[in-house]
């Protein structure tokens, strides 16, 4: 998307917020207890309605349909997930194992926890948490463990995850690693099933982060992943036995695996890409779980669709694509970004989100938590007014471009211009490095649109269609039939294959060439050298990899370490050359990645010059 | 003066701990992973480590102060502090053995049960299942553990701790044993 069209879209999200008034999404805070203390980390409900949270202060809160709160259980170390049978019988996710908690005596509380699976590897890194839980028809549970951090941002290859107490075998072959995270005990970035009867089976590895699990509707597996080292951006993953997800670490634990033999060219054509990216920024930097709207059209008009929480202040929406056999698909900002825009009404949405679940309400809840770098402590219910908001419902890949559907009619006339349908594609590299710049990055023509007479559908007939790419949709231009913009102009196609089968290695990825080897992407001819060159350039990359974390305004997420630096002056005042070292090499206690492997001299130079021209003063040391 | 406040606040804490409480975290003195920090009514707690297999040590007093483990904390955890003087520590893998007195046997933890002034404990032990019930002497200055196995019969039990040579188990009419842990000397 060029400049003028980023800044468009930003500046058409901001008038629609102004200028309109209809609603169709309401945010609500459900209060809870003071003693709850907040960090939520588990949603679900029992089939009698009963809300279940669990906290990552180790405890699980019961909310009855009626509205009163207990305390259920407590104790537990750090738990990611819950499944609940009943008001009595709870399954959890925690950091040693699936756990039951039983209450037997009928008071309210689990007296009884037994010990159901886990036969993972576990120490006292802070960073080995067990991602979960879905349970299928036949009773087998499902989730995925995590890497170990280093704790060390750093480029050194010597460093290490410290050795402690541990639960079964360690194995630091260094295979391939980077120094962020790693899988130095077994099963450690695995996908796993543990069966009805407490079998553990390790199903898929090359994960990092797998936050969110999910079973759709018709059982299958799928798991989100966090950006970060082989990962150059979070995404919706279908796991299936046997998979490859990207990672180098967990590959280890492969039964006859050499690790001596393994070099990074045969792991990328292993990769399974993921079948939905979120590219990191505008569609957030750490997404949570992923729900189905299973709801029958109390949630609005994207039955089918999923659901979930990014930690930064937005709530993505995905339509998943069966094309020649496997799933890819859309994705579209759903929630987030612009505060009280005109769509959504109620409470401001909160940060921090890593849970969503659909309640029998009909309302999406949100699990948030702080304590990560950024995010917040809270507990929020989305729901549907019945008012439509126009929207791209869906975005589905057809033998010859896209065939987009719409919530509202559009007008003829805006469906008529090629000038109002910009499609933009790019790819990502796969390596060890921590994210990915856009690379191969180019406008696509579209060659004609074809709308439907109703005015709720178009195909767009691309010149050049190819796999392998995502393709990004930007239609800002667009107009309903009675001239309302899009709430959501902004969606992200990852098109791994074509409807004939055909396509590319590595999906959206490939091996960087020798001479882009190099730390970072590099100054190519077209560097930003004048002053509108740097600003415009320093723009686009704010609003790519910034402005999930630092926000528009350039206040940060609330409540987060991240800088603010229209109100703490002293985030600014430092010299140049010290802030371009804050941004090459980021901060591993406030969570900042080391954007030195994603952005040339060039890009950080100029994006350092946007955020000063728009958020601060000039460089300490004066002009020079 | 502050010797009388401090044990006033003991004597409070313990008195106003009116259930088992149980955290499953960091713990001192290289305990495994996820160890089971337990304070029972009357101020005695332990630490019950299921990856070493057995209570690794005891102390009297408040619980514990799980701050340094919270959520929020980071990359930065540390074991959380005991609330109270440490009254007996014992080192040794899986001392509880079955028929083989010298070799650590497999040990697959099962679970837990929180009674009103007891907690049970569930593991195997090469296979077969122990429940293990640990509660406090009346008067606070041990620990009583008792073990029930399944069909103990033509089985020998020995309780191994390092530096002690294993102790043989005798089972009582009821198929349980019980094993005392009384306190000693408090360090900190």
């Amino acid at each position: 998307m060029s400049r003028s069209l980023r800044f468009a879209l930003f500046v058409s999200i901001a008038a629609f917020t102004t200028l309109t008034a209809s609603a169709g999404y309401r945010v609500e805070n459900v209060k809870y207890p003071a003693e709850l203390r907040g960090g939520i980390s588990a949603v679900t409900f029992t089939p009698g309605g009963t809300l279940v949270v669990a906290t990552r202060y180790g405890e699980i809160w019961m909310r009855s349909p009626a509205g009163a709160w207990h305390l259920f259980a407590r104790g537990l170390n750090e738990p990611m997930g819950v499944v609940a049978d009943s008001e009595k019988i709870i399954y959890v996710a925690h950091r040693p194992e699936l756990l039951r908690c039983t209450d037997t005596d009928g008071d309210g509380k689990a007296d009884t926890f037994d010990a159901i699976g886990g036969s993972f590897g576990l120490s006292q890194n802070y960073h080995e948490f067990f991602f979960g839980l879905r349970r299928d028809k036949a009773g087998n549970f499902y989730g995925a463990i995590s890497l170990e951090s280093t704790g060390a941002n750093s480029n050194d290859p010597s460093a290490v995850v410290p050795v402690t107490p541990q639960r079964g075998e360690r194995r630091a072959a260094n295979l391939l690693e980077g120094t962020f995270h790693r899988s130095d005990l077994e099963w450690r970035g695995w996908a796993i099933e543990i069966t009805a009867d407490g079998k553990f089976v390790p199903l898929a590895n090359g994960f990092r982060q797998p936050c969110g699990i999910g079973l759709s509707p018709e059982g299958e597996f799928f798991t989100t992943d966090n950006q970060g080292d082989y990962k150059p951006s979070c995404g919706l993953l279908h796991v299936a036995a046997g998979d490859f997800h990207g990672h180098a670490s967990s590959v280890k634990w492969e039964p006859g695996i050499d690790p001596a033999k393994i070099t990074t060219e045969m792991l990328w054509k292993r990769y399974k890409p993921d079948a939905i990216v979120f590219p990191h920024g505008p569609m957030g930097v750490s997404s949570g779980e992923p729900t189905w709207d299973q709801t029958g059209g109390e949630f609005g008009p994207f039955g089918g669709q999923i659901f979930l929480g990014d930690f930064t202040k937005l709530v993505i929406r995905a339509s998943l694509d069966r094309v020649a056999g496997a799933w890819q698909g859309a994705c579209f900002p759903f929630l987030g970004r612009v505060d009280n825009p005109a769509y959504v009404s109620g409470d401001k949405l909160g940060a921090g989100s890593v849970r969503s679940q659909f309640g029998p309400d009909g309302a999406l809840y949100l699990g948030e938590t702080g304590g990560w770098g950024g995010g917040s402590d809270g507990l929020q219910r989305v729901v549907w007014d019945g008012k439509l908001t126009p929207e791209v419902r869906d975005m589905k890949l057809t033998a010859r471009g896209f065939a987009l559907t719409f919530t509202k009619p559009m007008s003829a006339a805006s469906l008529a211009k090629l000038e109002n349908f910009e499609l933009n594609r790019f790819k990502y590299f796969y390596h060890w490095k921590y994210g990915s710049p856009w690379i191969d990055e180019a406008k696509v023509a579209v060659k004609e649109v074809r709308p439907s007479a109703d005015g709720l559908a178009a195909e767009l007939i691309l010149t050049d269609l190819q796999p392998g790419f995502i393709y990004e949709l930007s239609v800002p231009a667009l107009r309903t039939t009675d001239n309302e913009p899009l709430a959501n102009p902004l969606g992200y196609y990852t098109a791994n294959r074509l409807v004939t089968g055909e396509i590319a290695p590595g999906g959206y990825t490939r091996l960087a060439r020798p001479d882009e080897a190099s730390l970072g992407a590099k100054d190519g001819p077209e560097v930003a050298k004048t002053p509108d060159a740097i600003a415009a350039a320093g723009e686009k990359v704010y609003r790519l990899f910034c402005v999930a974390c630092h926000q528009p305004d350039g206040r940060g997420l609330p409540g987060s370490q991240v800088a603010n630096f229209v109100e703490d002056k002293t985030r600014l005042a430092k010299t140049d050359a010290l802030l371009i070292q804050t941004i090459s090499n980021g901060s591993e206690a406030k969570g900042m990645p080391a954007f030195g492997v994603l952005l040339s001299p060039g890009q950080r130079r100029a994006v350092l010059a946007y955020i000063r021209a728009n958020f601060g003063a000039k460089d300490a040391d004066g002009p020079k | 003066m502050k010797l009388r406040l401090f044990f006033t606040f003991i004597a409070l804490g313990a008195l106003a701990r009116a259930e088992v409480q149980i955290e499953r975290t960091l713990m001192p003195f290289d305990a495994g992973p996820s160890s089971f920090a337990v304070g029972l009514p009357g101020g005695v707690n332990f630490c019950f480590d299921a990856v070493r297999g057995g209570l690794s040590y005891a102390w009297t007093g408040g619980f514990v102060d799980i701050t340094s483990v919270r959520p929020g904390m980071g990359k930065k955890i540390t074991p959380v502090t005991l609330l109270g003087p440490v009254v007996y520590r014992e080192s040794g893998n899986a001392p509880l053995r079955r028929n083989d007195p010298v070799h650590p046997p497999v040990v697959d933890f099962k679970g837990y049960t929180l009674h009103a002034a007891t907690v049970e404990f569930r593991y195997t032990i090469d296979g077969l299942l122990v429940r293990e019930e640990v509660s406090a002497r009346p008067d606070g200055t041990g620990i009583i553990r008792r073990f029930t196995v399944e069909n103990p019969a033509g089985e020998k039990w020995w309780y191994a701790r390092d530096g002690q040579p294993p102790a043989a188990l005798t089972f009582e009419s009821t198929g349980s044993f019980t094993l005392a842990v009384p306190f000693g000397k408090a360090t900190p």
